[in-house]
């Protein structure tokens, strides 16, 4: 009786994640395959097999500054949020001060807000104070958008650091900032660069802000892929969508590498 | 490696977290390379008042004075003191040799210095073949010492313990209690202990500073601390005590009533509102009550109710005539033969003069 009870769990379980397995990766298959379709407009199952797509986007200038840009934002803007993130998460981890709580609020409030909101906002803002430069105003509206991610990975990694490690090392003469550099940030190492990699790609992909605070000279991939869609919807599309995940895909592996090695540097056997 | 011994005194002490006070008017003046035991219930303001000391909180007010020297607005990094922590908080991604090393880098000592200092200071605690080890390779035991060795390397001025040997078990943490008795005592440093744990306050300490509520409630050596506690918190935190809360009797200036019982002094009793009576459960015989009168003073006829084999001492608790508890304690002596005490015997138990401690009520 118990045995095919056990049984049973296990195929439930395994149809479960099965599922749960091809709705999250379908949509990249999906579009995987369309983007080598020999045919002008998108569709699925893909009729044919030819690398033209790749070979036009690949020589596209348009496509290619795009994602330069994007590339270029993403890069600074995780920069920007880690340099105003980590600094951030350690008032709210060791800080003790009277409306702590209400700032976490605050800080953490743009994972919330409507990003189409606070991109109106901020559009606002900026040209009221007369900044012209949409490459500016676009690392300004992503770093908003990314920070929050930093924080919230820091201040957790934060908060599974032993505080005694970092008063150990002041008592031993170590002043607050050295303290930081060579005891507190190899052990949130793992969360910086988590938070690194959310604020990579939530910028790399963001398209409201972009929709607000981009320029016709200045577009990110997103908004370029937005209006793409609008005129044509041929297979480049795909095939610009397959680049970038294989952009981020890559970037995740690269981090996860990262903060894997640093994980058994700290736990050496 | 060298120490010298410092004096250190705490005047007036206050720490304030917004409307609650954390300690309250700490004064403390404490001999070159001694050892003093901050000792209370949880939340007694002994941890604070120690990590003022290291520097790592501010005080609200009052003054830390080191040989002379006011260090109250020194940074922690400046101090030069060593700290053990109940959790060791060695560095999980240095060894034990670069944890040992961390402070005399901080001091920009040049290589070959800090690679001989290391050396010695893992050979002082017994450790120096473990010096390419990680933290998590070691037990409890050894990671303390190597927080021990990284403390004491930079030859502090103070050594601060915070329940260093709290996550030790028994045996290992009484071990460890009379090594690190004899090693601060060998180097002479001047140490401050922080403990809730009475048995480790009265084994290691040379004085005892009892805390309650963020104030000093009794300062003293462990015996006059544990013999001569001055007030009922004191006598009840260390160790287990029979309290009989009494009036003068009418008998005589030396005489304390308490029910139907008698407490005869040595002298006067010293004229306090309503006295109480402490008697410790190491100070009480038990007779069997065919063999003793149960009349007179400091005698008490009483029920044995449970009797607890502890290895060298017996424990019996009794019920007076009164419904009172009563806890006795007896050295077990194998050579002498087995006592016959069973649940149930009626007996007498009784205990000199000298032994009743007056308390203020």
């Amino acid at each position: 009786m118990s045995l095919n009870l056990d049984r049973f769990r296990q195929w439930f379980l395994a149809v479960f994640v099965g599922g749960v397995l091809i709705f999250v990766m379908a949509p990249l298959f999906v579009t995987l395959a369309m983007s080598f379709s020999d045919s002008y407009f998108v569709a699925f199952p893909p009729q044919g097999l030819t690398i033209r797509w790749y070979q036009q986007i690949l020589t596209d200038r348009y496509f290619l500054s795009a994602l330069a840009l994007s590339g270029y934002l993403a890069f600074g803007s995780t920069i920007c949020a880690l340099l105003i993130g980590i600094p951030a998460a350690m008032a709210l981890a060791r800080g003790r001060f009277p409306g702590r709580t209400i700032l976490q609020g605050i800080i953490l409030s743009p994972l919330i807000f409507p990003e189409l909101v606070a991109g109106l906002a901020l559009m606002q803002v900026l040209s009221a104070a007369g900044m012209v430069d949409a490459r500016l105003n676009l690392l300004i509206g992503y770093t908003l958008v990314a920070a929050p991610y930093v924080v919230r990975a820091v201040t957790t990694s934060l908060l599974l650091v032993d505080a005694n490690l970092e008063d150990a090392a002041r008592t031993l003469g170590a002043n607050r900032f050295v303290t930081f550099w060579k005891v507190t940030l190899p052990q949130i190492a793992p969360g910086v660069a988590a938070g690194a990699v959310f604020a990579f790609m939530i910028s790399f992909d963001n398209l409201p802000m972009a929709l607000w605070l981009a320029d016709s000279r200045y577009s990110p991939v997103p908004l370029m892929l937005m209006r793409q869609l609008n005129s044509v919807f041929d297979p480049s599309i795909p095939a610009m969508s397959t680049v970038i995940i294989i952009l981020a895909l890559s970037g995740a592996l690269v981090v996860e590498r990262l903060v894997g090695m640093r994980r058994a540097a700290s736990l050496q056997p | 490696m060298s120490t010298k011994s410092a004096a250190l005194r705490l005047e007036g002490l206050y720490k304030q977290y917004g409307k609650s006070a954390a300690v309250q008017d700490v004064s403390l003046s404490i001999e070159p390379g001694s050892m003093v035991a901050l000792l209370g219930p949880s939340g007694c303001g002994k941890t604070t008042c120690l990590r003022m000391v290291a520097g790592l909180v501010e005080p609200t007010a009052g003054a830390i004075v080191l040989d002379g020297a006011d260090i109250t607005r020194v940074p922690v990094h400046k101090r030069n003191v060593g700290m053990l922590f109940q959790n060791y908080a060695l560095f999980p991604q240095l060894t034990v040799a670069e944890n040992v090393a961390f402070g005399l880098k901080m001091r920009r000592m040049a290589k070959a210095e800090i690679a001989k200092r290391i050396a010695k200071a893992l050979q002082m605690v017994q450790l120096h073949s473990f010096s390419d080890r990680y933290p998590s390779q070691l037990s409890g035991g050894q990671q303390q010492r190597v927080a021990l060795a990284r403390a004491l390397v930079i030859e502090p001025d103070l050594l601060l313990l915070d329940e260093p040997l709290g996550a030790l078990d028994k045996g290992l943490r009484e071990s460890m209690q009379v090594e690190l008795r004899l090693l601060q005592r060998k180097l002479g440093i001047t140490t401050i202990m922080v403990t809730h744990d009475q048995d480790e306050a009265l084994t290691m300490a040379d004085q005892v500073i009892v805390m309650r509520d963020g104030r000093i409630e009794q300062g003293g050596t462990p015996k006059v601390i544990y013999q001569k506690p001055n007030s009922q918190f004191v006598a009840t935190f260390l160790g287990a005590s029979n309290l009989f809360h009494c009036q003068m009797d009418a008998a005589g200036p030396n005489i304390l009533r308490s029910g139907p019982f008698r407490f005869t002094v040595d002298g006067a009793v010293p004229l306090t509102a309503n006295p109480v009576i402490c008697l410790r459960p190491e100070s009480i015989s038990i007779a069997a009550a065919s063999a003793m009168n149960a009349e007179g003073p400091n005698r008490a006829s009483a029920t044995i109710e449970q009797v607890i084999y502890r290895g060298p001492v017996m424990h019996y608790h009794m019920k007076l005539e009164t419904g009172q508890p009563l806890v006795a304690y007896e050295q077990v002596r194998p050579l002498h033969g087995s006592r016959a005490i069973e649940v149930g015997d009626a007996v007498v138990a009784h205990w000199e003069p000298s032994s009743n401690h007056i308390l203020p009520g």
